[in-house]
């Protein structure tokens, strides 16, 4: 029945995603005052048509099979712990994420090297190490590797920190 | 004859066999860091190039060429990251085959499939160039939309039973093809007034986010201690490639090298397409369908030799008419006219010298590939080796690096990030992600055809049911969606969709 | 603005604010390319590299694939501080077309409404500008269709396709074709016929005023300071004018043509306004 409970949920989602983008996102970032018959727009407002009707039949679909299990009242939708998503299960993947982002804005203000090495130690031990000496030089030697060959061979320049590289 | 002769002794030099080893060996390894496409490995011999002589200048580059178009599988293969645009549809049955324990029998054929390719896309340049050059100019907008539609019809393929799914995933990818700017008028498109979108999201961001990061992102559901975990010794099972195993891909082989000539002989369309367009057709003959995308050969077979074939193709409308099929050859052109080489109709007539040195080099590029790669494959195939906790990190930072490198922009690095934890939910939510990435490739050239037709025909759609070529292909791809669902719906419902 | 700006640019140099002259230039000179790699600037912009140890004292140096459309710059950031090649567009047609001068091309347009299609590689390339331009001069822009194609070569295979009938492009990209017989040139925008297609008449002695042509040069940013640019004017003045570059120019098909940092940035002012008024003129900007 999970499954059940989230295409339902992401039936609803993709309608509502689509509705948002017809009637608020394509007017604000399209902005197009010409003549052309096929607009800059008539693609994207094309395609977010299909997708909501998609949307539509998927958790129409889901509905119904809930429907016939009984499952298909506010009641059983509160109630059943399978309706619901379990947001703390996704918590390292929250970290993950937010500090991948942060990375990517500290490397522009300590260079790419310094910014990775202390990255990919902490990374590494996040993601099972726990000796913080050997995570340390793997990611060093690691970084080295990978900053030497894309400068040098591959000629990338990569942000440079205040300390020059 | 003659000629031909003169030409051939040219590469009996220890001079020019050592520019195409190098050429190999940078294109395999360029083509295997996320990030460094096959174009940018030859823009940065390019310099290099002005200064040998024109033989091993030429053999340089159709070496990295080679080299880099099966270099983007090994990264596909055993981290989940297309090294190259073109390697990703490797992706979809490499990765599942690694976690098989069978990456070495992946790379193998990968680099079997990629070396049969090469030669028979060598081999159809130099059969057939002319009159492909003569077909590639009928190929008008009506024409491309009709390929890209038949390319769209392959979601319908490769979703599985959850048709429904994988059509939101195919729209979402074309909607986010349509982030930046508009292919006819110019209005910027979804960008946030943010200058880094003006050139729409990268094809790499998509590719590395969308696969490779929501990979290590559903890897990350398992606990510290099981990512930690020595990685099996036994858990390799299959690291060889029989001569039966290779020998059953051959029509496989075949009919993917044939279409990814064809296709690269079109200009503009590129290896990314092709190879999924091979791998539709793999899929659509084969006796099991319904096993393509759980791991299989001919899933790397179809795809790899596509891309490889792809390089003799695109070189046809290069030399014949001096219009260049892709990026790379856009590249090449530059260096053959600094050679005084010039590509164009009259470069048959007036220097088949030169046409048959370029075709030479690439004889002896494929050669090389196939040893270098066999020496290489046991020392890439350590990687799976790596306890988890210790290869995802390390993949991660590739994908950041690669991400970067492609327009040194770090912004297209956070894209790839954002991309990856939508795969990640679309995955979850169990929506199949290939038809994203597929659709996202294609998404630019089917809005651009579909328009540019209907500004030559002012607006009436009778342009795509009045020409023939536009008329079969999108016959065509209807017939094939029908095929495909119908025995979608037929088949017995895989292991993964019960549980 | 910017888009004018792109399409006068070739390179920008990058110049730390840490380098004071006399001692200029003491570390790698950084070239930025603003286009493709590749292509013709990027191209262009490499032959400067060979001889730029002996004349600047220190190797250029080019990051690949930066794109110049991630930053944002308007005209007046930059200075210039040599022209380096000047080229001239021009239309061209498939060698059966018709028409074979700009003034049959004309009556033909308007004896056929809604048949001429043109492509161009974007909407405000320069080839547009400049396409855009030559058929202003013609007085037929609001007979005609415009249909971009990425990049002049599939633009020219549509025109050899018969898909489209013209192409705006650059003498290189069409010459082996109009050599071959399959392309003929209806008119060349330029004061005077250019020496690789000595065949082909301008529009200006048709009768059309059309003479824009596409320069390509290199810039430094406007901070930079005085007597640094002139090192670098210096400098670039005897690359550009040596006799290798000017052969290698030459293979390249762009023959170099210089003019100084003081000549080129007053033609560089001259052709924004003039730029300026067309782009208004086509609708490009308003």
């Amino acid at each position: 029945m999970e499954k059940k409970f989230a295409d339902l949920r992401s039936g609803i989602v993709i309608v509502l995603a689509c509705a948002l983008i017809y009637f608020w996102l394509i007017p604000a970032q399209i902005r197009y005052r010409g003549q052309a018959e096929i607009g800059p727009d008539f693609f994207p407002r094309l395609l977010v048509v299909c997708g909501g009707i998609c949307g539509a039949i998927i958790a129409f679909q889901a509905a119904m099979k809930l429907k016939k299990a009984g499952k298909l009242t506010p009641k059983a939708l509160l109630a059943d712990p399978q309706a619901r998503v379990n947001f703390k299960k996704y918590a390292r993947h929250g970290i993950f994420l937010g500090s991948a982002i942060l990375y990517m804005v500290a490397m522009q203000y300590i260079g790419f090297p310094a910014a990775s090495v202390i990255y990919l130690a902490a990374l590494l031990l996040f993601f099972g190490h726990s000796k913080p000496l050997v995570s340390l030089a793997l990611s060093a030697v690691y970084v080295a590797v990978v900053y030497l060959v894309f400068t040098y061979a591959f000629k990338i320049s990569f942000p440079k920190g205040f300390l020059g590289f | 004859m003659d000629i031909l002769i003169e030409s051939f002794m040219q590469f009996v030099s220890i001079q020019v066999i050592l520019g195409i080893v190098a050429g190999v060996v940078v294109g395999i390894i360029g083509g295997g860091l996320p990030g460094i496409s096959p174009s940018m490995c030859i823009a940065l011999l390019l310099p290099i190039s002005l200064y040998l002589p024109a033989p091993v200048a030429i053999g340089l580059m159709m070496g990295s060429y080679q080299g880099s178009m099966f270099g983007g599988s090994i990264s596909a293969i055993l981290i989940n990251t297309p090294g190259t645009a073109s390697a990703a549809a490797t992706t979809i049955d490499g990765y599942q085959m690694a976690l098989k324990g069978q990456s070495g029998k992946a790379l193998l054929m990968a680099l079997y499939a990629s070396c049969a390719g090469g030669l028979i896309g060598t081999v159809i340049l130099l059969a057939m160039a002319k009159p492909l050059s003569t077909i590639a100019l009928k190929f008008g907008p009506p024409e491309y939309f009709g390929l890209m539609l038949l390319s769209l019809a392959l979601i319908a393929g490769i979703s599985g039973k959850s048709l429904l799914k994988g059509l939101v995933s195919g729209l979402l990818g074309l909607f986010l093809a349509v982030v930046g700017m508009d292919p006819i008028l110019g209005t910027r498109r979804f960008t946030f007034k943010n200058i880094n979108l003006a050139d729409g999201l990268q094809t790499l961001s998509v590719f590395i986010g969308v696969f490779a990061l929501s990979e290590i992102l559903t890897q990350l559901s398992e606990s510290r201690a099981q990512l930690y975990k020595k990685a099996d010794p036994l858990s390799v099972v299959d690291n060889k490639l029989s001569f039966k195993e290779f020998w059953g891909q051959r029509m496989n082989i075949l009919k993917s090298s044939i279409i990814g000539a064809l296709i690269g002989v079109l200009p503009g369309i590129g290896g990314s397409t092709a190879c999924f367009v091979a791998y539709a057709e793999a899929q659509r003959g084969s006796k099991h369908p319904e096993k393509f995308g759980t791991g299989i050969l001919d899933g790397i077979a179809a795809p790899e030799s596509a891309n490889n074939a792809v390089a003799g193709g695109a070189l046809v409308p290069l030399l014949t008419l001096g219009i260049p099929g892709d990026v790379v050859t856009a590249i090449l052109v530059g260096a053959l006219i600094a050679h005084g080489i010039k590509p164009g109709p009259l470069l048959f007539i007036e220097d088949i010298g030169s046409v048959y040195t370029i075709y030479i080099a690439l004889f002896f590029a494929v050669i090389s590939l196939f040893f270098i790669g066999k020496l290489g494959i046991p020392v890439f195939a350590k990687v799976v080796k790596l306890r988890k906790a210790t290869l995802l990190p390390m993949i991660f930072i590739i994908c950041v690096v690669g991400t970067y490198s492609n327009r040194s922009n770090i912004f297209d690095a956070m894209m790839m990030i954002g991309l990856g934890a939508l795969g990640f939910i679309l995955k979850k939510n169990r929506f199949p992600i290939a038809p994203l990435v597929i659709s996202f490739v294609i998404g630019a050239q089917l809005e651009m055809s579909l328009r540019q037709s209907l500004i030559l025909s002012d607006m009436s759609l009778a342009i795509f049911f009045t020409r023939p070529i536009a008329l079969v292909l999108i016959v065509t791809s209807v017939v094939f969606c029908y095929f495909m669902v119908r025995r979608n719906m037929k088949a017995p419902p895989s292991a993964k969709e019960e549980n | 603005m910017k888009k004018t700006a792109l399409a006068l640019v070739l390179a920008i140099l990058t110049l730390p604010a840490l380098f004071a002259a006399p001692n200029f230039p003491v570390k790698p000179v950084e070239v930025v390319v603003g286009f493709a790699a590749g292509g013709g600037t990027h191209l262009a912009a490499e032959l400067l590299t060979v001889e730029a140890p002996k004349f600047l004292g220190q190797p250029i140096q080019m990051p690949i694939s930066l794109y110049m459309d991630s930053v944002d710059f308007g005209e007046n950031d930059f200075v210039g501080l040599a022209l380096a090649s000047d080229v001239a567009p021009l239309l061209a047609v498939r060698a059966d077309a018709p028409f074979n001068s700009a003034k049959e091309m004309k009556d033909w347009i308007a004896a056929n409404p809604g048949k001429f299609s043109w492509s161009h590689p974007g909407v405000g390339s320069t080839l547009h500008v400049l396409g855009a331009n030559m058929l202003y001069a013609l007085g037929v822009t609001k007979q005609v269709k415009e249909v971009p194609f990425r990049g002049t070569n599939e633009g020219i295979s549509a025109v050899l396709g018969g898909h489209v009938t013209a192409v705006s492009s650059f003498p290189a990209t069409v010459l082996e074709q109009v050599r071959a017989g399959k392309m003929k040139v209806i008119g060349v925008s330029a004061p005077k016929r250019i020496p690789e297609l000595p065949n082909a008449p301008t529009f200006l002695e048709q009768g059309f005023k059309a003479t824009l042509t596409s320069t390509r040069g290199i810039f430094a940013p406007a901070k930079t300071p005085k007597d640094v640019l002139g090192i670098l004017d210096k400098a670039f003045a005897k690359i550009i004018q040596s006799e290798d570059f000017q052969k290698r120019a030459i293979k390249l098909g762009e023959p170099a043509v210089y003019a100084d940092a003081a000549t080129f940035n007053e033609m560089y002012r001259d052709q924004l306004v003039m730029i300026k008024a067309l782009l208004k003129e086509i609708g490009l900007t308003k």
